[in-house]
């Protein structure tokens, strides 16, 4: 007996992996999808450690992807009981340079593609599923991140109505994650790394786990009467000074 | 003093729709705040709270993004930008139209003029 299907996107990213190793670990059959080949090595580690995974290679801002991932995950023959729109880009910039290329390709990714796959998974969800959508603590308000904020704010309300929409049959959230150990920051240079921690009122960084706890938290009966909710795993940076 | 930018939010009808409307936003508030233009973008209080279409609430919620986005960046003099939530059929009143024109309040602020948010969560 499985927990149902899970469909995670942006599989093979920082986010992706962590939480596909907890979502695993909970029973879910997974389909891991990311436009990057190396979504299949992801898949491949999961299976190695017992759980129930397969990629799903696909960019979904391309015309029919998000169609072609449902018919992957309909194919199991099992409802999809959870569904992560995790997959995220950033295109930073002050408003002045930010060009209009920079600006859709971030709705793209991090608001368009999520809405469509949301509405091509949905027939699919079983009773008791839920939907989480990754937002972030920029999403209210963040400097040199107009394409950011705007696409995080915006599947903020997407995930508000989609909540309203698909109650009682499915519970709909957000979990928002403040500055987390990644690739990304890890470019940082240090000073300016360190600075952005001594915001944080847990004084330290957050980890993938920390955003794949949350996540696991919201997919889970442990969140039965949870809907419509955006978790901030900030370590109270959105509330600090 | 030039005339300020005022946007409002329009139905959205479809995924695509949502993006072209946000694009269109995100230029027309550059264009404006860059050259000196203050900027309000009117929106629906329900779509905020996600209470209608959900390509409407990701419209309203994305403009309430932009502007809070374009104001954490302003530092010129006179760069101001701020959004009024209302409901329809109510029509925003003269008063808080000519507040938020006005530039006398501070940046970045979202204005209520409807109580559909009372008891709910404040986006």
């Amino acid at each position: 007996v499985t927990a149902g299907v899970a469909v995670l996107t942006g599989a093979a990213g920082a986010f992706g992996r962590a939480i596909g190793s907890r979502l695993g670990r909970c029973g879910f059959v997974l389909v891991l999808v990311d436009r990057t080949p190396a979504v299949e090595d992801v898949a491949s580690t999961l299976r190695s450690e017992g759980c129930a995974a397969q990629a799903c290679v696909e960019d979904l801002t391309e015309p029919g992807a998000a169609d072609r991932v449902a018919a992957t995950a309909g194919a199991l023959r099992e409802s999809v009981m959870a569904l992560v729109n995790n997959a995220g880009i950033t295109r930073d910039g002050r408003l002045a340079a930010l060009d209009e290329d920079a600006f859709t390709e971030v709705l793209e990714v991090n608001l368009l593609a999520p809405m469509r796959l949301s509405q091509a998974i949905r027939p699919l969800l079983g009773d008791g599923s839920a939907v989480v959508n990754m937002g972030s603590r920029a999403g209210l308000g963040n400097f040199g991140q107009a394409n950011y904020v705007t696409s995080k704010s915006a599947l903020v309300g997407f995930t508000r109505a989609l909540a309203l929409q698909l109650g009682p049959r499915s519970r709909v959230n957000a979990v928002a994650p403040g500055l987390v150990d990644t690739p990304m920051t890890r470019d940082m240079p240090a000073d300016v790394l360190a600075k952005l921690v001594s915001r944080v009122p847990l004084a330290r960084i957050g980890t993938p786990d920390d955003v794949a706890a949350a996540v696991e938290y919201l997919v889970t009966p442990a969140s039965a009467y949870v809907t419509g909710q955006v978790l901030t795993v900030c370590g109270g940076r959105s509330l600090a000074r | 003093m030039t005339e300020p930018l005022v946007l409002r939010q329009r139905a959205a009808r479809d995924v695509d729709d949502v993006g072209r409307q946000l694009t269109q936003a995100f230029l027309a508030v550059r264009e404006a705040v860059l050259s000196g233009r203050r900027v309000v973008l009117v929106v629906q209080d329900r779509d905020l709270l996600g209470q209608g279409a959900a390509e409407d609430a990701a419209v309203a919620n994305g403009l309430l993004g932009l502007m809070r986005a374009v104001a954490v960046e302003g530092t010129r003099p006179g760069w101001h930008v701020c959004a009024v939530a209302h409901t329809d059929p109510e029509p925003v009143s003269a008063a808080v139209m000519a507040f938020a024109t006005s530039g006398a309040g501070p940046s970045g602020q979202l204005l209520r003029t409807s109580t559909v948010h009372l008891g709910r969560v404040v986006p």
